[in-house]
């Protein structure tokens, strides 16, 4: 068994989330903006009272600038429309407990619990609290045949996501990714690429969430993703070992490249960015290159468009394309580090 | 034969298809083969969303044609939500959607039930009962491996034994 610490270097974060309705009110294609105030409003008031005033973050994303909706979004490790509705839509963030709730995107309600590395318990823990202050307050869209009712029908029932996103260079790598995606599915989870389109992954991060929202309970889908999480760890792991024991030449050639690429580059897209973070972090979990995983992903957090564009705007680099604004970012971070150690 | 994905190209790309030694091939059109790069080495997880967008595919087409318009016509009486923009938007519009679509959205909800599911919120779970539905959720979705890649000669064997054990779970239940 591992311990927790060798579990981070395959695990990047691990989420729960829950959607909900407001019972009686019309979904939000359907619903008036009169509708949203009130949501906002029963929410936020929940919010002062579990959380506290003064503990929490409150971004308007109707009205808020682009960038800051991505940031958020990439620190958030979630998805939400940057257009304009006639509606309000908020996220309020509890960042001391990695909680936060977002509301009028596609459900009325979105409850989301982030941890790093892999602590799918408190994640749960977390998203669970603030689930109970919410359901004592506001009344809960359900039938008895299909649970808790959402918008989008494909999670009805538990209306419960639980997740995992992984690091799997050495899979990605081999092609041994197929086989891990049929061997989840029996373990009723999905595998898909967390940055890219379809399957081809930028960077080999990959999301594991559950398929089952119907006939299933909310402790049965945490351990769903337990036994599916500890798989593909012991797939890449076993990979890896493997990797480094036939071609050790060739993974240090890799990971050494990329931190030389990030410490010099001009310009760097985020599809070539994310595969040389991918590779440095790989190499700083094999003990390649001695730089923790915690730099590795704050290096991942900084080549995101929505940091890139916040930084843009603060340094007045809006006339430079972002590719580059990307590629001083890493220069500013990774050439130091890179100095010390050659 | 036209392209089993797009149904607009006539297919000229031949995929072979190796899940766990099963064979079987997919007939697509250059643009579709081009656009999922799965030309040359096409790595398992592109193999697997192909065989897996090919069913949906059919799926969508056989349904279009027979009840396109009996669906259209089709309305929530509660909130105005039609067939159509659901079809389109995959978003439903009020609680009593899901009654007004009900036949439709069956297909949906199948796919995000856990087969052999015991009602989760009226049972407890009791600990002997628990291997047995693995065992059964396993098998099922072998069997629906099976149906997908056409190999019926399995499907058949995981079928029976997948109401064998369903029977036995029946007899246990009703003698406690
Ligand atoms: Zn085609
Ligand atoms: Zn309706």
């Amino acid at each position: 068994m591992m311990d927790k610490k060798d579990e981070r270097m395959f695990v990047f974060k691990t989420s729960v989330r829950f959607f909900r309705n407001v019972k009686d009110v019309p979904f939000v294609s359907r619903f008036s903006p009169d509708d949203a105030e009130d949501i906002n409003r029963n929410v936020k008031s929940v919010c002062d009272g579990e959380w506290g005033e003064d503990k929490y973050d409150t971004l308007n994303i109707n009205k808020a600038e682009k960038c800051d909706i991505l940031y958020w979004c990439d620190e958030n490790c979630c998805n939400v429309r940057t257009g304009g509705t006639e509606y309000e839509r908020m996220a309020f963030t509890n960042s001391a407990k990695g909680t936060s709730i977002v509301t009028n995107e596609s459900e009325h309600i979105l409850v989301q619990s982030i941890k790093d590395g892999c602590d799918i318990d408190s994640a749960y823990k977390n998203a669970c609290e603030t689930m109970n202050a919410l359901s004592r307050r506001i009344p809960f869209a359900a039938s008895e045949k299909y649970g808790f009712l959402t918008a989008v029908p494909f999670c009805a029932g538990t209306a419960m996501k639980a997740g995992a996103l992984v690091h799997l260079p050495a899979l990605a790598m081999t092609n041994g990714l197929g086989k891990l995606t049929e061997r989840l599915a029996g373990e009723g989870a999905n595998l898909k690429p967390f940055f890219g389109e379809r399957d081809v992954s930028f960077g080999a991060f990959y999301q594991i969430t559950n398929i089952f929202t119907l006939g299933i309970t909310e402790d049965e889908t945490v351990n769903y993703i337990k036994t599916a999480v500890d798989m593909a760890i012991e797939a890449e792991d076993e990979c890896r070992s493997e990797l480094v024991s036939t071609k050790e030449r060739e993974i240090y050639n890799i990971v050494w490249r990329s931190l030389g690429v990030l410490a010099v580059a001009r310009r760097l897209d985020l599809k070539e960015f994310m595969t040389h973070v991918s590779n440095i972090r790989m190499g700083a979990e094999l003990g390649i290159i001695d730089i923790d995983a915690d730099f590795a992903d704050e290096l991942f957090l900084y080549g995101q468009n929505g940091y890139v564009d916040r930084y843009s705007v603060r340094f007045s680099l809006e006339n430079e394309i972002a590719d580059d604004v990307r590629a001083r970012i890493m220069r500013e971070n990774v050439a130091p580090v890179l100095r010390k150690m050659i | 034969m036209m392209c089993q994905l797009c149904g607009k190209r006539p297919a000229n790309v031949c995929i072979n298809i190796d899940i766990n030694g099963n064979k079987s091939q997919r007939f697509i059109c250059d643009k579709c083969a081009d656009e999922r790069k799965i030309k040359e080495n096409p790595s398992g997880a592109a193999i697997l969303a192909l065989v897996n967008d090919i069913r949906a595919a059919n799926l969508s087409r056989q349904q279009s044609e027979s009840d396109k318009n009996e669906q259209a016509e089709r309305i929530c009486k509660s909130c105005g939500m039609t067939y159509k923009e659901f079809a389109k938007t995959f978003m439903l519009g009020c609680e009593d959607c899901y009654e007004s679509f009900e036949d439709m959205i069956k297909p949906l909800v199948e796919s995000i039930t856990k087969p052999s599911a015991v009602s989760a919120q009226s049972e407890k779970p009791q600990n002997d009962a628990v291997p047995d539905r693995n065992q059964i959720l396993k098998l099922k979705l072998l069997l629906k491996q099976c149906v997908e890649r056409e190999d019926y000669e399995n499907a058949a064997k995981f079928r029976d034994k997948i109401a064998e054990l369903e029977a036995g779970k029946h007899e246990a239940k009703n003698d406690g």
